[in-house]
């Protein structure tokens, strides 16, 4: 059965799209098929990190929510950009983009949208792609659309950094998705810095949110390196912060 | 556990990119105390940590004791003493090498500008797990005023030497690299800040209080129907594809 993954976080730039992104990679890589729908209307940013320009792209996420196509095509195939020698694997990567006109993320603002269309987009999404795996990056914050897609995931995956202003509303996050009976969820906690003992801090987060921690991220300078045009785990394949990934992708596939 | 450096005292650390064999081995504190910096080879701990504190974005991490112990030699220091009143006038440290060559050639690990001094004066080598002490110098090396016959003479802690008759004299000292340090861990060296996590946590109340806000009308629970209503419509098992 297709797993739907929701990556959700109570702050912005908690790291959700970088975190969405490379696990994608990583589970696609092992032969998966896997897409990635940017949920995140309001602020996309997941298409960046496959160097895909929705400009360019001729229909988005949008278009699907407003009737003007399907949501396979605004699935596009980004297998060659990211993955070495796809050919001969099983392995394929869609992505769904956003729109990043000012004026199609205000008319969606404005009127929001029916996420009984959104959600019937993920099922078309998996049986017409034939997915293993569908990612949803969101937007961050508690809001209805979104806590509807956590509620329709399998896993929620949820990112905080160790601040005080992510432990509290990450708090109240986790408990709204435990009344929404959300399957499975699993922290990840985010841009750890080097003085901060990771495994007392993994022990921490499990104790005080009664929650599975898939994974303790260090905070990462290189991921400056590759800019956001890059899938960091595809240059460093040895870092801490892919290794992470790593361990994170293998309880997903659990 | 890390190692000691005997110049500075701290703990020392390799400083390195992941994944290359190598790294440049660099002690900020000692190095501002005369230290050599050296290349040594190093295999990543399995738990080393970031550090956003290391400058030029590199990684820094401790080399654990146990590491350096089934790898390397054991740390060693040679003290050169001054010949009436026995302190040391100069200290050299090696860790990590398995030869230490002593002359008056600027290429050897330990150079003495003496005249009784060879140029290779004699080597000292890391084998079958002891340090054997090796004369090259055509004025020998003595020790209690005997010239050294035998090609190699195993050295003990605390052994003296003396290169040349009447030469200058080095003390050999195996340095114990462990002692004192169990307590220390990576967070109390210079490289890291210690965050303190015993600071992070939550307000439950207030938690509580926001949650109740939000679930607690009507809005909530037509969105847990509809969220119910929306399950219903999951695509069946691929495995059946
Ligand atoms: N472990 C990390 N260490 C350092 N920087 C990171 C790390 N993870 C992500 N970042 C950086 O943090 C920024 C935000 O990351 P990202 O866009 O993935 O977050 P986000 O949660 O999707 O943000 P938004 O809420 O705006 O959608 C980016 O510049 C990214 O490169
Ligand atoms: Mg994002």
């Amino acid at each position: 059965m297709a797993k739907i993954i929701s990556v959700h976080s109570f702050r912005g730039g908690t790291g959700k799209s970088n975190v969405t992104a490379n696990l994608a990679v990583i589970i696609a890589k092992l032969g998966h098929r896997v897409a990635i729908v940017d949920t995140d209307i309001q602020s996309p940013g997941v298409h960046v990190l496959f160097q895909l320009d929705p400009k360019r792209a001729r229909y988005t996420l949008n278009d699907y929510l407003w009737g003007l196509a399907r949501i396979e095509q605004a699935a596009y195939d980004v297998t060659e950009t990211v993955i070495a020698d796809p050919d001969g694997s099983s392995a394929r990567l869609f992505v769904v983009p956003s729109s990043v006109d000012s004026g199609a993320i205000g008319r969606i603002l404005n009127e929001g949208y029916d996420v009984g269309l959104l959600n019937d987009g993920f099922q078309e999404l998996i049986r017409d792609l034939r997915l293993d795996y569908l990612f949803i990056d969101t937007h961050p914050g508690v809001n209805e659309e979104t806590l509807l897609s956590i509620a329709v995931s399998d896993v929620l995956l949820l990112v905080m950094r160790p601040d005080n202003q992510d432990f509290q509303g990450t708090a109240v996050t986790a408990e709204l998705a435990r009344r929404l009976n959300v399957k499975e969820m699993l922290m990840i906690v985010n841009k750890v810095p080097g003085g901060m003992d990771r495994q007392a801090l993994r022990e921490k987060v499990t104790q005080l949110y009664e929650a599975e921690v898939a994974g303790v991220l260090p905070f990462n300078e290189e991921i400056v390196n590759v800019a956001s045009s890059a899938i960091f785990s595809n240059r460093y394949s040895e870092h801490p912060f892919t290794r992470g990934l790593l361990a994170i992708a293998d309880r997903l596939k659990a | 556990m890390p190692v000691r450096n005997l110049l500075c005292g701290m703990p020392d650390f390799v400083r390195g990119s992941i994944g290359a064999e190598s790294a440049v081995h660099r002690c900020q504190q000692c190095r501002t105390l005369g230290g050599r910096s050296r290349l040594v080879t190093f295999a990543a701990p399995s738990d080393f940590q970031a550090s956003a504190a290391a400058p030029f974005g590199k990684w820094v991490f401790p080399v654990t004791h146990d590491d350096s112990r089934s790898a390397f030699p054991p740390a060693i220091s040679l003290r050169l003493l001054h010949a009436t009143q026995g302190h040391a006038l100069q200290t050299w440290y090696f860790e990590q090498q398995s030869l230490v060559r002593i002359g008056r050639l600027d290429s050897g690990d330990v150079v003495i500008t003496d005249p009784r001094v060879s140029r290779l004066h004699a080597e000292l080598r890391f084998e079958n797990g002891a340090w054997q002490l090796a004369s090259h110098g055509r004025h020998g090396v003595f020790q209690h005023d005997k010239l050294l016959i035998r090609p190699t003479t195993t050295l003990s802690h605390g052994a003296v030497f003396q290169l040349g008759p009447g030469g200058p004299q080095l003390e050999f000292l195996e340095v114990d690299d462990s002692g004192g340090l169990e307590a220390e861990t990576a967070c109390s060296t210079i490289e890291f800040d210690c965050v303190d996590l015993s600071a992070l946590g939550f307000d439950k109340r207030e938690a509580a209080e926001q949650v109740q806000q939000i679930a607690g009308d009507d809005n909530f629970r037509q969105l847990l129907e509809r969220a119910a209503s929306l399950r219903k419509k999951r695509q069946p098992p691929l495995g059946e594809r």
